[in-house]
């Protein structure tokens, strides 16, 4: 590793430690080119809505630091063509006869495009504005695996093995962090929140188990003392022996905001018995016991449906449809609706045609969504055509990065540049000014 | 002494933990013996459970009630099932005296990573995981070819529905890019024709695996510039030939028992035993921990333990009382569910298992095991924490933290208290 490239620097309270191998964040393909923009707000039909906004907005915070976004990773290459639905087109029948969506099932929502039948709280937040589909979304040169791919969406760089994730290197950005300024889900950290100074708190299950529980009659206060003795002193020992006592430190941090957090809430819904359900709600949560996270993540799987793609794809729309509409009735009963923006996000679409498993293989562009009060609701993007295929997957109709760039930039607000290496990239009005 | 400490890393590497008894033992053998005694295991499955019946095939047409009926015995069976078979692995890694063949078992699990999830069949896991122990430390191209035609693999990557005419990519494409070459050595063209040259297996309701020449594509492929007729296990001797396996694999092999990434230097001795027996684990893993890269200063800066690590590794050094059952849960509460890696590429490795929650969590679940020790009753002096410290595989305390820890032991759960803290601190999960 030469001095020149870039190291990842992990958190103490008192310092901060070198640590890993970073590597230098080179020059990338030049932007893809100038987004498609289309509104679609004079074409929407008006659905009835089942989602009241039960506390008026205040409108989108003026000062990005009161804004949240939550970032929904869907694991394993989301079929797109079977959640945001052309379905008046012939072809997509054709390409997936046993797959295939019923036309009379799906929930129309433009006069070409319909979501799947599991999504209706999505029908119904796209009805109001305040749902954005991006069309055809994904990196230049899609390569198909699940691992490089899911890096490139992490690190925003799909030439070089960066060590730095996109919002991890963004909030780097602010000269001084919360102890909870972004936080994920689960018992490892997101590539995502990865960066050169502390961002992430994953948070595991539970809030409240987020404490130290010793044995006998030990004081919690000594177990602190003894990790933070034992990072004063580990400058001899390994890189991972330093960021396991730098853990305890942001732990020991985070641990009454954390309990603060999850002592003040009740839910005003009643969420999905899912884990995607259970995450949600700890996000809900954590949103409203304003600890001052700018980010929260969490992830979701089960979405590479090689086989019987139907029975498991209903399945997992249904949890997704009913996880999001129980979390935005949540964060909107708390009054919260304006100042939070929840994006999804897989590394692949999937292959059009479907295999002759009922399912379908590794395939490239798909849709994303983007929810929020202050989200500019509508379709951004041309939908990949059905039949001008690239050796049999869909094309890319959008850079990822162009949706990243209008997260950074437009709702988080941070400067983008050095973020987002080849770019720039043209951010797309995905939110209300 | 330097004689003793290594084999103490080998015991607690190639091994999955041991006490200072059995570090002692080994080391009045020495170093090359302890390495022959822990390489030198039966290649044979170990005495597993009957896991309880599937239900029969229906013979009929299901009423709806009855296919109800159906898919509630099959839930129990596979919950049962599973249950059963990861409570046995637990357990044999906890009291094994063949620790290696258990820790490879865990190794090839991780990388063919197979989840019952979506295979649904115990037995077919079980099945599996028996192949790792009788085959896991032989030649690569033999389990390749084993596992691509067992059971587990051919639901879990699709195999059974690939068919003549309408390939399925699933196994083609991950066999390349995580089972042998690794990304980047193998192109588009190279995951379709392989796909091709995979079709024509299924498997029956009750696990027989057969050749179906009706469903085989028996026309010409061409695969990483190769042209043939080729089938599912010509693709598997290509790939296992390659100088890319050997190098893909091998590099797994080092960070699974060394850490972090090796250089071309560390790779020579192992990739030359793996070119002069054609890939026979067993030697290259002889001539890795005979390696200058085997030593405790290296190993103990470049690694991370995993859930199934850490908690093996505090069970067997502080001789905590536990059953499979909790082993399993343990493991579970960690994101590293026995039969149940996240997805296809295994569980993630080394510094991605140190987060404050992960840390936090490792603290609690510290917290329970030692309170299941008999080892740990009573309260602590230093000369005790330093015995704490060789049973939890050497590791370093400096006289400072030796002395803060020293000071909270002096009381009726003194022991455990020190050890909870110990077991969720820098020096034994590098260990």
């Amino acid at each position: 590793m030469s001095d020149h490239e870039r190291e990842p620097f992990m958190p103490t309270r008192r310092q901060f430690l070198k640590y890993g191998a970073g590597s230098a964040l080179g020059i990338g393909l030049a932007a893809s080119g100038i987004p498609l923009f289309k509104g679609f707000s004079n074409q929407i039909s008006a659905a009835p809505l089942s989602i009241p906004n039960l506390t008026p907005g205040a409108g989108i915070p003026a000062n990005p630091e009161d804004r949240t976004l939550v970032v929904l990773q869907l694991s394993g290459g989301n079929d797109g063509l079977n959640t945001v639905i052309p379905y008046k087109d012939s072809t997509y029948q054709q390409l997936r006869p046993t797959i295939g969506q019923k036309l009379s099932d799906v929930l129309p929502i433009t006069d070409n495009l319909a979501l799947h039948p599991g999504l209706k709280s999505l029908a119904d937040l796209f009805g109001k504005g305040n749902l954005a589909i991006v069309e055809g979304v994904e990196y230049p040169h899609p390569n198909f695996s699940h691992f490089r791919g899911t890096e490139i969406w992490m690190t925003a760089d799909d030439q070089n093995v960066g060590s730095l994730g996109w919002i991890g290197h963004a909030l780097d950005h602010l000269s001084n962090h919360p102890s909870l300024v972004a936080a994920s889900l689960g018992v490892t950290t997101p590539r995502a929140l990865v960066g050169m100074q502390p961002t992430d708190i994953a948070l595991g299950g539970s809030l409240k188990d987020f404490v130290y529980r010793p044995v006998g009659k030990i004081d919690p206060g000594a177990v602190s003392a003894i990790y933070d003795y034992m990072n004063s002193i580990t400058s001899s020992d390994s890189k991972y022996a330093k960021l396991i006592t730098a853990s305890h430190s942001i732990a020991q941090d985070a641990m009454a905001g954390v309990a603060k957090v999850a002592a003040g809430y009740t839910p005003a819904v009643t969420y999905p018995k899912t884990q995607l359900g259970a995450g949600l709600q700890t996000v809900a949560q954590m949103i409203h016991g304003g600890v001052g996270a700018r980010v929260l993540y969490l992830a979701t799987g089960g979405f590479d449906t090689h086989s019987n793609e139907r029975e498991t794809h209903d399945r997992l729309m249904g949890y997704l449809g009913e996880g999001l509409g129980a979390f935005w009735q949540d964060i909107t009963a708390h009054g919260h609706g304006d100042s939070v923006a929840l994006m999804t996000f897989s590394e692949f679409g999937r292959r059009p045609t479907e295999n002759a498993s009922r399912g379908t293989d590794h395939g490239s562009a798909a849709p994303l969504f983007v929810m929020g009060g202050s989200v500019k609701g509508g379709v951004y993007g041309d939908t990949p055509s059905l039949t001008d295929l690239d050796n049999g997957n869909l094309k890319v109709q959008q850079d990822f990065r162009q949706v990243y760039a209008a997260m950074l930039q437009n709702w988080l607000g941070f400067d983008p540049t050095d973020v987002l290496p080849g770019g720039p990239y043209q951010a797309l009005p995905l939110f209300n000014s | 002494m330097g004689d003793r400490e290594r084999v103490q890393l080998l015991l607690w590497r190639a091994g999955m933990g041991a006490t200072p008894a059995q570090v002692d033992a080994a080391t009045a053998k020495g170093y090359a013996a302890a390495v022959e005694d822990i390489l030198n295991y039966a290649d044979a499955p170990a005495n597993a459970p009957d896991l309880p019946p599937w239900p029969a095939q229906p013979k009929k047409q299901l009423s709806g009630e009855e296919k109800t009926q159906l898919t509630k015995e099959i839930n129990q069976a596979n919950q049962q099932g599973i249950t059963t078979a990861a409570a046995w692995w637990a357990n044999q890694m906890r009291t094994t005296d063949a620790p290696l063949q258990e820790n490879l078992a865990l190794f090839w699990h991780n990388h063919f990573a197979t989840a019952n999830d979506k295979v649904r069949r115990p037995a077919y896991m079980l099945a599996q995981n028996q192949l790792f122990r009788a085959q896991g430390a032989g030649k690569f191209v033999d389990l390749l070819i084993a596992v691509s035609k067992g059971p587990a693999m051919l639901y879990w990557l699709d195999g059974q529905t690939n068919v003549k005419g309408h390939p399925n990519e699933n196994w083609a494409r991950e066999v390349m890019e995580l089972f042998t070459l690794g990304i980047g050595n193998y192109t588009e063209q190279d995951v379709r024709e392989g796909a091709r040259a995979s079709t024509g297996w299924t498997v029956s309701y009750d696990g027989q695996v057969k050749f179906d020449p009706k469903r085989f594509d028996d026309g010409s492929k061409t695969i990483l510039g190769q042209t043939g007729n080729f089938n599912l296990d010509d693709f598997s001797r290509m790939l296992a030939g390659k100088p890319q396996t050997a190098k893909y694999v091998g590099s797994k092999l080092f960070r699974w028992f060394v850490g972090d990434d090796p250089t071309d230097a560390d790779l020579a001795p192992m990739l030359d035993a793996w070119n002069q027996t054609e890939g026979e684990i067993r030697s290259v893993l002889r001539a890795l921990f005979l390696s200058d890269a085997f030593t405790v200063e290296r190993a103990t800066s470049a690694h991370i333990k995993n859930p199934a690590s850490w908690t093996i590794g505090a069970i067997r050094g502080l001789e905590v009382d536990i059953t499979g059952d909790q082993i399993v849960q343990m493991l579970q509460v960690q994101d590293m569910r026995l039969f149940y890696p996240p997805n296809v590429g295994g569980w993630p490795n080394g510094p991605a298992w140190i987060s404050p929650s992960n840390q936090v969590l490792r603290f609690n679940l510290a917290g329970g095991m030692v309170m299941k020790s008999g080892a740990l009753s009573g309260t602590a002096d230093n000369a005790w924490v330093g015995e704490l410290a060789d049973r939890l595989g050497g590791i370093p305390i400096s006289d400072d933290v030796r002395g803060k820890l020293t000071a909270l032991g002096n009381n009726p759960n003194g022991r455990r208290a020190i050890a909870q803290i110990i077991l969720a601190g820098p020096g034994f999960q590098a260990r």
